[in-house]
């Protein structure tokens, strides 16, 4: 090769970066070379988002180091002006999308803001779109409002957004280039059956000798995809792995520092709960669901699993009246906690009855971001039939609020912070610890420990572990099957809506897998 | 979007991940705080009341004779009762993530009701205000059911029934003013009280108690709070999410039927147009509010310092012999810089917290 071809895309040398009296970033070496998929694992907190705002022009590193795209120096702040001329892309996790606006408005918001005239060459605009989907095989109608979009197709959007650009926009981009493009958490909110069309545009920016750098939480993703894996740990980079060799456990250590603590499954954790009343679900129907029965054991961890068509998600939404599909069926709650008609319940009913819930979407229905610690994790405290002037002691309040935080580790330890300023795993341990410190009856996981840092994902495992062990009935979805494989003591796999086969431990992920894919 | 009346919600916009970059995750770094000033934010949450003391200071260097006298004060203090209630019954919807465009048609019709019932039928004070009340609980109820039931945005419902409640206090008034009251209701609200301002003071300031222990010491008060800032989480956490809205919309039409009761009391009468210059002042006061005490939050203390903050700046404009026309750009001045400030000081809290 010759020497212009193996010069990275991009190269942070020591680059460092300080808040106030924090060096988030030290001395953070990264390069980016052409033709491959280099993967930034690290935990909330180690740095990531420094490095990718620092990327992205958004911040500004500190004195010293220094950062090179192409082969240019650049001077920080990198300006968008820039990012454009040398092919730099990003997609963060919230995707930048317009909801209302169609797939072809979205498209050309680049265009938009960049194009000097007044009148809009319409038909050339939508000959190029047709043209920019086409080549990334994403087979969505250009009049499409995005909001109608599945969350497959909306990701790959964004990511078809950020590779093409018009060239009437006057961008200015230098098109020969390849492209570098940085997906910061984008897969994160995608099942990973989804991912398949994301990776295939990633795979081909990588052979047309552009660069992708992917940050995921998923390990198993930067085995899958990655050529390279760089770990980033309290601002320094602690690792870099070829990810042909890698392994989960060793980039996991990597990750934190030390050994992992895994949750292993103690069958003696629910024998001991096992002699009280068991729960049953029985002729639960409606929407994907055709008559699903099951038995509920209390103090056990029973997973859900199944491809995200399968009705394993909304059986489990279902006990909790949070399906948007109406159902019919019954629940006879676990630990003599009477009989509840599906078809009828509500969130507020199955709270009255002992039962909680831990929804997918964290922002908009784990928890209020807006608010403080102390009031999310105390939203449960009172019984759901409390008179509006119930007396709330804000002492008592604070009290519980301080236990609470201090008993599932949520960092900072400040309950007066609000929830939107903490780590995703921490807030997802506020929203766990909101219905744990009440002993539910049944406690239902959806995607619990989604865009968790690996630490906090054990945490989190424990904590559910333990609410298992002093007699709650668990119910845990997620598509992640190694972690149900290692939480679950038995798994009921859903195919077509149904329950297709009920699985006990020990559980592996690959055979979880080809149940869920009927392939046993 | 109903919910754009929260201040707090361009925070809630900003993607909910690592802000600047650390958190005391795995590597277990304590909390650490920008060691600033202690006295900031002593500073930040009273700024309004430091501010009120400047204006007055200000007007007092300009008139000390007339503006610095007790009396003067004291009219202020007394004049603005009905305001204050107003604002207050406000805060219910606003806190519970609604608008309530009506609370200015509920007090117009509320005064109307009591001044036809006192002068054209001779009720007797008892029953015409409960029967007033009734009916601002009643506006609250409508105005609930097309929200809450219906599912019409909260702006445009009560935009509505505000502007069906002014036809109704045309219609039963004949389109003019009454007066004449023959009840003592005059003596119950301007009678003059301690420290010589009209007793109403000591109402607006009574009921500014009992809605800061509603708000801050019942579980309705802090499902209140959830359900305004996140509607769906609340929902999922079991709240009676529909119930609390209710609750928060009736109670807003009984509080603004109070104002009226109040209105008609201190003019001993009712005019048809009564309420419409109120409704501006009410939402500046209540935004303004949110910016002292309880940063972000619409709370009851905070909208009684706007609501006098005002009051005082509007009253000195006038001692300097500032024509009419001033108050209303005083008044929409201070809508449109509260909201400002309260965005503002919203973002500046999640960054800096966010980096301690």
């Amino acid at each position: 090769m010759s020497p212009t071809m193996t010069a990275p895309l991009i190269e942070v040398r020591s680059v460092s970066k300080t808040f106030g009296s924090n060096r988030v970033l030290k001395g953070v070496d990264l390069t980016l070379l052409p033709g491959e998929v280099h993967v930034l694992l690290g935990a909330n907190g180690s740095g990531k988002s420094t490095l990718v705002k620092i990327l992205a022009g958004y911040q500004s590193p500190d004195e010293g180091g220094s950062l090179r795209i192409r082969d240019h120096v650049v001077r920080p702040p990198v300006r968008k002006s820039e990012l454009r001329r040398t092919g730099i892309t990003f997609v963060h996790q919230d995707l930048a999308l317009v909801p209302s606006l169609s797939v072809l408005e979205n498209l050309a918001l680049d265009w938009y803001a960049a194009a000097s005239r007044v009148t809009l060459p319409t038909r050339r605009l939508k000959a190029w779109a047709e043209q920019a989907l086409a080549r990334h095989a994403l087979d969505v109608g250009l009049r499409t409002p995005v909001e109608r979009l599945s969350s497959r197709e909306r990701v790959e959007l964004a990511l078809v957004r950020a590779l093409e650009f018009p060239e009437e926009a006057g961008t200015g981009r230098d098109a020969g280039g390849p492209a570098v493009l940085v997906l910061d958490e984008a897969t994160t909110l995608l099942d990973a059956s989804d991912r398949a069309g994301v990776y295939a545009i990633m795979d081909g920016i990588a052979r047309r000798g552009g660069a992708v750098l992917l940050i995921t939480h998923d390990l198993d993703e930067a085995i899958d995809v990655g050529t390279r894996i760089s770990a980033l740990r309290d601002g320094r980079i602690a690792g870099e792995v070829d990810a042909a060799l890698a392994e989960p456990d060793a980039l996991a250590r990597l990750i934190v520092g030390g050994d992992v603590k895994r949750v292993g499954v103690s069958a003696g954790d629910r024998r001991g709960a096992a002699s009280r009343a068991s729960g049953e679900v029985r002729g639960l129907r409606g929407g994907r669901l055709r008559d699903v029965s099951f038995a509920v054991e209390p103090g056990e961890v029973l997973g859900l699993v199944g491809q995200p068509d399968s009705g394993a998600e909304d059986a489990l939404l279902s006990l909790f009246g949070a399906c948007e599909h109406p159902v019919t069926g019954t629940f006879r709650l676990p630990a003599d906690g009477g009989q509840l008609e599906l078809g009828s319940l509500t969130p507020r009913r199955a709270t009255a009855r002992g039962i909680g819930l831990v929804p997918p979407n964290r922002a908009e229905q784990g928890g209020v971001q807006t608010l403080s610690v102390q009031d999310n994790i105390t939203m449960r405290a009172f019984p759901s039939d409390a008179p509006f002037l119930a007396v709330a002691s804000p002492a008592k309040l604070a009290k519980l609020a301080k236990a609470d935080v201090r008993r599932f580790d949520v960092r900072p330890p400040v309950p007066r912070q609000r929830l939107g300023t903490l780590s995703g795993g921490n807030q997802q341990k506020v929203i766990l610890a909101k219905w744990l410190s009440s002993a539910p009856r049944v406690m239902l996981l959806d995607e619990p420990t989604q865009g968790v840092d690996v630490a906090a994902r054990d945490q989190l495992q424990q904590f559910v572990r333990s609410a298992a062990a002093s007699g709650t009935a668990v119910l845990w979805h997620s598509l992640d099957l190694a972690e149900v494989a290692l939480v679950c003591d038995r798994v009921l796999v859903f195919r077509h809506g149904r329950v297709a086969l009920e699985m006990t431990a020990p559980l592996d992920k690959t055979s979880l897998a080809n149940a869920c894919l009927g392939t046993v | 979007m109903p919910q754009m009346t929260q201040p707090e919600r361009a925070a809630s916009d900003r993607p909910a991940t690592e802000v600047g970059g650390r958190d005391g995750g795995p590597s277990g770094a304590p909390d650490r705080r920008p060691r600033g000033p202690a006295l900031r934010p002593v500073l930040e949450h009273t700024s309004l009341l430091l501010l009120c003391g400047g204006v007055i200071a200000l007007f007092g260097v300009l008139r000390p004779v007339e503006f610095l006298q007790w009396s003067n004060f004291a009219n202020i203090f007394g004049s603005q009762a009905v305001l204050v209630v107003l604002t207050l019954a406000l805060l219910w919807p606003l806190r519970a993530g609604d608008y309530d465009l009506s609370v200015a048609g509920i007090l117009t019709l509320a005064s109307m009701v009591t001044a036809v019932l006192d002068v054209r039928h001779g009720w007797s004070l008892g029953a015409i205000v409960v029967v007033v009340l009734l009916v601002g609980a009643a506006v609250g109820a409508v105005n609930a059911f097309v929200t809450v039931v219906v599912g019409v945005d909260s702006l445009i419902a009560t935009l509505g029934t505000g502007t069906i409640a002014g036809g109704l206090t045309l219609l039963i008034s004949d389109s003019s003013t009454v007066t004449g009251m023959q009840s003592d209701l005059s003596h119950w609200v301007v009678g003059i009280a301690p420290l010589g301002i009209a007793i109403e003071f000591y109402y607006g300031l009574a009921l500014a108690l009992v809605v800061w222990a509603a708000f801050d010491l019942t579980v309705g008060g802090r499902r209140l709070l959830v359900v305004g800032r996140g509607r769906e989480v609340a929902r999922l956490s079991g709240i009676a999410v529909s119930r609390i809205r209710w609750i928060a919309f009736i109670v807003g039409g009984v509080l603004a039927a109070l104002a009226g009761i109040l209105y008609a009391g201190t003019s001993g009468g009712a005019d048809p147009t009564s309420g419409a210059s109120l409704l501006l002042p009410a939402f500046a006061a209540a935004y303004l509010g949110t910016t002292v005490f309880k940063i972000g939050d619409f709370n009851p203390f905070g909208s009684l310092l706007a609501v006098y903050f005002l009051a005082i700046g509007v009253n000195g404009l006038s001692v300097l012999g500032v024509e009419g026309y001033a108050q209303n750009l005083f008044y929409g001045t201070a809508l449109i810089v509260a909201v400002s400030m309260s965005l503002v000081w919203r973002r500046r809290t999640m960054q800096t917290e966010g980096r301690a």
